[in-house]
């Protein structure tokens, strides 16, 4: 009787028109121990729960590989698993244990990776994992109220603040199992094209279909249920370029989802990866370089990436008694007003979008980590910073949520973009952008420019890049080039946008720390300067025994 | 006698009674690839400075299938295929080479071997570019190991045992095919789910699980010296556990494992039942078990207890190898032809022993990871070193592999046990050894002694840096009074330092008792088999065991509650 009577609470608070909490074996196993942890889980002189979070993931995929065109062994079934993810503040609105951790390293939510499959099972795993959050939250809650204290940390913002009822609800289609021949023959038929290359010592092709069906309940009875799929040919290689220096390649094809794959479609643009690991192995070393750099709509995707959307990330620093600073927290934290970026660009996040361009978009979010329903954003008009991703613990100035916080595996729900736009007031056409980069270049008196198809990974303003186009500004010719080390590429260079392109595509990266993907969709942009210096690297010895 | 002879019919194709070759190693496709990329990589890379001068490959093709069960659901369920390959290369001499070990880096034990999986070898070219880039890599990576060897020899102080790094092994050529089981995983969902419901409404379980692990196929195995192999392994297991935890922190466990020749032998929806009620109602007991005291007292290690002790506390130290290596506290270096425990015991490595009384010895093994045949050796006989578990690295007076060198995928091989078996030249009924403990806690004048019905696992510490001594964690031990008394006891395990353990064996019972398990060490996890009567011993320190930080959940299990309204 008592569960009905909860079920009908969280139905009467959700807004007209909202959807009914589906009625699976997720939901009643979720709402029956919520109902009891915000009534009963108390322990004498420790702070209440205050607000809990329960999302269950339950995941399918299926995967097949082959390299050179022999194919990898692989289950016949597609694997499937059960994951599910606790969080809690205990306190009261005022004050609650959110925004405090222990270890600023690792902040991560309560987990269980392979939960049993059955109402008791998932009800088990649930009352554990949220008896152990209780635990945190009551021992954070404590620590956070000393720090405060010590600190003399008075502000009068709540630390969690209100949010309308919120509701999110897709029906869930079952994964559809691939027809294993026809995907393994593919994959086969396309490594096998590499064969043809003598120089590549690995070429492999894989291709992975999954499907994650999330379901999301919190304390306040806001809750989501949907689908998220998501498909892809990966192409991999390795090989040794004519200097000697070993070299890897990577790319990622997203795929319709569900649907055959196109395979002549999907022929062509391996042999367009091939054509470009050719270019790769005949590539001249880099020399120092200072000057524009054209940067291909993926090169561009993780040059915003890395110096626009982790600054924008995490706008409020966590506190915690292991350290004076939050090293997670976002440069762009103290510079709403100020210009950040070029002029010429707009930039939007729209977590409400599932799909552009005919892809899935993995950051789609339609409720955010704490029950909120996320709002688009104009992070930037014209260059300068309007806003930033907001949770419902507050920052000054800020009045209430939204709807960007993010959870993962690896972090607690906290201010996070989703998919991100940058828009060019004005675009060019590649030719008009390559034309616009030699000028730049005969304007400086530099002999060349780079065009880069892909970014570097950056670590305090340095990186690698192991393949780019020079570009002579006498004739406009190109020569590919390898070992090329960035210097000094910082939040500044993202003012350095001199123009931008008409070849808008959507990059998907996953951050290495927190485990949260995003995607962002830009079109080439050229960058006024980067530094450019040889690769420190030395090369290999060629191989003792020929390849076979 | 028909028992007998219906369980060597059902076991027949498993147990390798047979185990006689039955295939052609120059037939064998994914063998004849291997041996033509070595041959090919070898010519070359004998003559590179400094040379590779041994080369072996290690093919596993097979499928694992694993079904975990708790609370009526499926955690997980998976069928996989294997296919993994291993490349070993030696550079130097067999005199010293990159596997010497390096002093003062503690890394040089976990140094991996190039292992990767591999395409399937009906296609050639993936197969073999697989071989020639894992050689590449295990070739380059032996000569820096091997620099790094020289120079360490060159700077660190002269070790005791100046052995070879490396003998070769014989030249070997066998081939047995066994056709896979089959597993269906369903058929034991039911039986587990039905397993898992008998823990419902159990306050005093904190965890339940139940699985079904099936891993078989075949290894292939080619060297440079000419040695083919190609060799079946398969172990099919079924287990459970529940744990709980007390108040005070203090955990407690019961489990079941069953390990069979075929899933046909596992056991009986009815059998399992009964099995995890009684495992159920000692949970129960040892829930409302007082803590127990540090204490020396008269004890019995009784069977499976005792095969974890030999096991934990003279096994490892039987591992040739570690008398080679300086920072080894080297227990029984020097010591061969001397008593170094009671005299009462004789241990022996049997790892072509494939079955002990009906059940299967996950020890057994034809060839070991190395290529060498294996074979029985006695270690101690009657309390006097004779020998040591050795792979093809000797040492100092054993100078060729027993047949004992093992090692997980991805490590490199060192001398491991296999099937280890303690016997005792005189018996007693088990009851009459109970007799025994009082008698002596009543000689001793002490308040109670213990026996230790179970022990789950343990360490032992054979490194120089800490002191030689064991900790065995106890799971069900009962405290013995002078008035034959029992009462199960929580928290205690058991402690001490080798030699003088063993050599206060009393006496032993008739009841030998097989406790298979795998063991994780330098070289990796491997399956073992240990075998032991239960032992008599004069006094046996047991010690707190660590307590967890947590108390139990505040709000009792969710089917708990129900079970309560």
């Amino acid at each position: 009787m008592k569960k009905y009577f909860f079920l009908l609470l969280i139905c009467l608070a959700c807004p007209l028109g909202a959807a009914q909490l589906p009625d699976n074996m997720y939901f009643r196993a979720m709402s029956d121990e919520m109902r009891r942890t915000q009534k009963e889980l108390r322990v004498k002189g420790s702070p209440r729960p205050y607000f809990t979070v329960y999302k269950v993931t339950a995941v399918t995929s299926q995967t097949f590989s082959a390299q050179f065109g022999a194919p990898y062994a692989v289950s016949e079934e597609p694997e499937t698993w059960l994951q599910a993810a606790v969080y809690m503040y205990a306190g009261n609105a005022k004050e609650n244990s959110s925004g405090f951790v222990n270890n600023m390293y690792y902040f991560e939510p309560a987990m269980v990776s392979s939960v049993p499959v059955s109402y008791e099972g998932l009800r088990r795993v649930l009352w554990q994992m949220t008896d152990m959050e209780y635990v945190a939250a009551g021992d954070s809650y404590e620590k956070k109220m000393a720090y405060k204290r010590q600190k003399n940390i008075t502000d009068d913002l709540p630390d969690f603040s209100k949010a309308p009822k919120a509701s999110y609800v897709r029906d869930i289609t079952p994964f559809v199992k691939a027809d294993g021949r026809l995907y393994q023959q593919l994959v086969n038929e396309l490594s096998a094209l590499g064969k043809k290359w003598p120089y590549l010592e690995n070429f492999g092709a894989s291709l992975r279909r999954t499907q994650q069906d999330i379901y999301f309940l919190d304390s306040e009875g806001d809750f989501y249920q949907y689908s998220r799929p998501a498909c892809s040919l990966r192409l991999s290689s390795s090989l040794r370029n004519k200097d000697g220096y070993k070299e890897s390649l990577t790319e990622n094809i997203p795929l319709e989802c569900f649907q055959t794959p196109d395979a002549a479609e999907l022929r062509a643009k391996t042999e367009e990866f091939l054509a470009r690991l050719q270019d790769m192995y005949n590539a001249k070393k880099a020399e120092p370089y200072l000057g524009p750099v054209l940067l291909e709509p993926k090169a561009a995707g993780g040059f915003f990436n890395q110096l626009f959307v982790r600054n924008a990330n995490n706008s409020k620093p966590l506190l915690s008694a292991q350290a004076e600073t939050d090293g997670t927290a976002g440069q762009f934290k103290d510079k709403l007003g100020m210009r950040v970026i070029s002029h010429l660009l707009d930039v939007y996040d729209r977590p409400q979008l599932r799909e552009y361009d005919g892809r899935t978009l993995p950051a789609f979010m339609p409720l955010d980590d704490e029950g909120v329903e996320s709002q688009e954003l104009q992070l930037v008009q014209s260059g300068k910073l309007l806003a930033l991703p907001t949770i419902r613990s507050l920052v000054k100035g800020q009045k209430q949520s939204n709807g960007h916080a993010r959870m993962s595996s690896r972090t607690l729900p906290r201010a996070a973009l989703t998919n991100v736009f940058f828009t060019p007031k004005t675009s060019l056409t590649q030719e008009e952008l390559e034309q616009k980069l030699l000028d730049r270049c005969r304007e400086l008196g530099l002999e060349y420019g780079y065009i880069f198809p892909r970014f570097a990974q950056l670590k305090d303003g340095k990186g690698e890049i192991n393949f780019a186009w020079r570009i002579y500004a006498a004739d406009g010719h190109k020569e590919p080039v390898y070992g090329l080390r960035l210097e000094g590429v910082t939040t500044r260079s993202l003012r350095d946008v001199l123009a931008a392109g008409s070849d808008e595509e959507v990059s998907v990266f996953a951050d290495n720390a927190t485990m949260l993907s995003f995607a962002v969709i830009t079109p080439s942009v050229l960058v006024d300067e980067i530094e450019i210096l040889p690769t420190q690297r030395k090369p290999d010895r060629a191989p003792f025994v020929a390849l076979p | 006698m028909k028992k007998c002879f219906l369980f060597l019919a059902f076991a027949w194709p498993a147990l390798g009674l047979a185990a006689a070759p039955n295939c052609n190693t120059g037939e064998e496709l994914p063998l004849k690839l291997m041996e033509q990329e070595l041959t090919r990589s070898f010519k070359i890379l004998k003559k590179q400075n400094p040379p590779i001068y041994y080369l072996s490959y290690t093919y596993k093709e097979g499928e694992n299938a694993y079904l975990s069960v708790a609370y009526d659901g499926v955690a997980d369920k998976n069928v996989k295929p294997l296919s993994a390959a291993e490349v070993m290369a030696r550079a130097g001499s067999t005199k010293l080479d990159n596997t010497h070990a390096l002093r003062g880096e503690r890394e040089n034990w976990t140094l991996p071997v190039w292992s990767a999986p591999v395409p399937n070898p009906a296609d050639p070219k993936g197969f073999l570019t697989a071989w020639w880039q894992g050689t590449q890599q295990a070739a380059e990576n032996a000569q820096r190991d091997f620099s790094r060897v020289q120079s360490n020899v060159r700077s660190m102080a002269a070790v005791r045992d100046q052995s070879d790094d490396f003998v070769f092994p014989p030249k070997e050529n066998y081939c047995r095919t066994e056709k896979l089981q089959k597993i269906d995983l369903a058929q034991y969902e039911d039986m587990l789910k039905e397993a898992s419901r008998l823990a419902r409404g159990k306050d005093f379980v904190l965890d339940a699980s139940f699985s079904v692990n099936a891993e078989q196929g075949h290894r292939y195995f080619a060297d440079s010296r000419g040695t083919r192999l190609k060799t079946p392994y398969a172990f099919f297991r079924m287990a459970y556990q529940f744990s709980g935890r007390g108040k005070d922190g203090l955990e407690i466990s019961r489990d079941g494992i069953y390990d069979v020749f075929s899933p046909q032998d596992f056991p009986s929806r009815e059998k399992l039942l009964a099995d995890v009620k009684k495992s159920l109602q000692e949970l129960e007991e040892l829930s409302k078990a007082p803590e127990g005291d540090p204490f020396n007292a008269p004890t019995i290690l009784k069977g499976r207890a005792a095969a974890v002790f030999v096991h934990e506390v003279m096994g490892h130290r039987l591992e040739g190898y570690r008398l080679k290596n300086a920072e080894d506290g080297q227990t029984l270096a020097g010591k061969v032809g001397q008593q170094v425990i009671s005299p009462l015991i004789t241990i022996t490595a049997d790892p072509t022993q494939t079955q002990f009384k009906g059940e299967p010895l996950r020890g057994h093994y034809e060839y070991d990871d190395e290529g060498v045949k294996a074979r029985p050796v006695t270690l101690i006989e009657n309390g006097v070193l004779k020998n040591f578990l050795m792979q093809s690295s000797p040492i100092e007076g054993f100078p060729v592999s027993n047949g004992h060198g093992r090692k997980q995928t991805g490590r490199r091989a060192e001398a491991r046990m296999s099937v280890i078996r303690a016997t005792a030249s005189q018996t007693v009924p088990y009851e009459k050894l109970e007799e025994m403990l009082v008698e002596e806690i009543k000689r001793q004048g002490k308040p109670y002694g213990f026996i230790v019905e179970d022990l789950g696992g343990g360490f032992t510490l054979t490194g120089t840096g800490l002191p030689q001594s064991f900790k065995l964690e106890a799971k069900r031990v009962l405290r013995v009074y002078p008035d034959g008394r029992k009462e199960a006891v929580r928290g205690l395990d058991v402690v001490g330092t080798p030699l003088v353990s063993f050599n206060k064996i009393l006496a032993a019972g008739d009841d030998d008792t097989l406790f298979n398990g795998s063991c994780g060490a330098e070289s990796g996890w491997v399956p073992q088999s240990n075998i032991a009567p239960s032992l008599l011993f004069e006094n046996l320190e047991l010690e707190k065991t660590q307590k967890s930080d947590f108390k139990p959940p505040v709000l009792p299990a969710p089917d708990a509650e129900e079970e309560g309204r």
